[in-house]
């Protein structure tokens, strides 16, 4: 059996091969050739773009430039999705690389947040630590971390450093052994086929009969749509980190194992391609 | 009297609040009284009169989609005199705040901050119906605000 250990590794070494090209009516001075990047499936795209940024901002005059935003096939991405939440609910299923459009005008201030500087991201990603922790510990272990704890999980995240993330987050997913689980699983259900923002309720990990409850459960309570069958087929796919678990999986399990650096498993909803 | 004072009151600060903007957040009534109608007050609920529990529950959930919320201020961040609202649940963090802003009179460029539990600042695409679920208790929200950073 292999440890349990990898899949954390697997999460963490998840990468998107992925195509940026510059959005055809921004103004160069000369052609811009496609740029590939690499991109790390827990990350967010403003903190891993800046060689993007600087490839297109070379062929463009300094006043063409203002913000920097992405597209996929016409939807502008949430710089404040995990990467890999994005790919799995708009680009599932598609040839890889991922071909991402990349904007310098028009910020389409309706569907994102402005990003102006790598500090904004940091409070939104402590900002998702602490919310999971409020559901997991009732914030007990947030609090009780010191400022440089905290400091160490956001630079874990921004240098890629596996290990310094994880000798601070492994505290963030302990629990009180008579628990058998945290007190809520801090998880969010994303939709392809709805203008609506994600799910998120109160779930316990564990029945009040004491059984586990799993992805299945999870689902058939807050998202039922998402496992209804037509003539025995299930006609959507369920989405964490670009597989689709087993729907008997505890969900303790998924929320340890497969959350994102953020501590929420980010789950997508997409129709299952007919083939 | 000071019934008048609070009728008056609360009809200058739904004026306030109806010019403030179009969306729908309003003061519950705190002279009149405090509590929603009951299922049997409403269209839905006279419709499912009779029947009890999750039906009924659900019905004036769809009826009234507002959650309520109190907000508290901060610091020395102005405060709201009408501290209870009944907030659309699909209302964003960001009308919430745009919200504030024009009630508290301060400059679009202002910074206001929001938290739940004392303790994260949900992100401004968030919403309130979804942060009610996840960290509403006794039948509200509770909500602080804050013109610099509070907490983290």
């Amino acid at each position: 059996m292999t440890d349990d250990k990898d899949v954390l590794r697997d999460v963490w070494f998840g990468r998107i091969p992925t195509c940026f090209t510059l959005y055809q009516d921004e103004i160069t001075e000369r052609e811009a050739d496609p740029y590939y990047l690499l991109l790390p499936r827990i990350s967010y795209l403003t903190l891993v773009t800046d060689k993007v940024k600087k490839h297109f901002q070379k062929v463009m005059r300094q006043e063409e430039v203002s913000e920097i935003w992405f597209e996929y096939e016409g939807t502008p991405l949430k710089w404040h999705y995990p990467i890999g939440l994005l790919f799995d609910l708009h680009a599932s299923n598609t040839a890889l690389p991922w071909s991402i459009t990349v904007h310098f005008k028009n910020f389409p201030e309706k569907d994102l947040l402005h990003c102006h500087s790598k500090d904004v991201i940091e409070a939104h990603f402590m900002a998702c630590i602490k919310e999971a922790d409020a559901l997991k510990h009732k914030s007990q272990v947030i609090n009780e971390m010191q400022k440089k704890d905290h400091k160490q999980l956001w630079m874990g995240l921004q240098n890629d450093k596996f290990e310094q993330f994880w000798a601070i987050n492994r505290k963030l997913m302990e629990y009180p052994p008579e628990d058998n689980g945290f007190r809520y699983i801090p998880f969010r259900i994303y939709q392809a086929t709805t203008e609506r923002p994600f799910i998120q309720k109160l779930f316990r990990p564990i029945a009040s009969g004491g059984q586990l409850h799993t992805l299945g459960d999870l689902l058939k309570d807050v998202c039922p749509s998402a496992i209804t069958t037509e003539d025995g087929e299930q006609k959507t796919q369920v989405m964490i980190h670009g597989i689709e678990p087993m729907l008997e999986t505890p969900i303790q399990w998924l929320s340890e194992h497969m959350s994102y650096p953020d501590n929420f498993l980010h789950i997508s909803i997409i129709p299952r391609p007919t083939d | 009297s000071l019934k008048r004072f609070f009728h008056s009151s609360t009809t200058a600060f739904q004026k306030k609040a109806h010019r403030a903007q179009e969306i729908y957040i309003r003061p519950l009534t705190f002279a009149l009284s405090c509590k929603r109608p009951t299922p049997t007050e409403t269209k839905a609920g006279a419709a499912a009169n009779g029947r009890r529990g999750r039906a009924v529950r659900a019905r004036c959930d769809a009826a009234l989609p507002a959650v309520d919320v109190l907000l508290k201020a901060v610091g020395d961040t102005p405060i709201m005199r009408t501290k209870k609202w009944a907030v659309e649940r699909t209302r964003t963090i960001q009308g919430l705040v745009d919200f504030i802003k024009k009630f508290l009179k301060l400059m679009a460029s202002e910074q206001l901050f929001i938290y739940v539990n004392q303790s994260f600042a949900p992100s401004p695409d968030q919403e309130v119906g979804t942060l009610y679920e996840c960290f509403g208790s006794d039948g509200k929200l509770v909500l602080h605000y804050c013109k610099t950073q509070a907490w983290g």
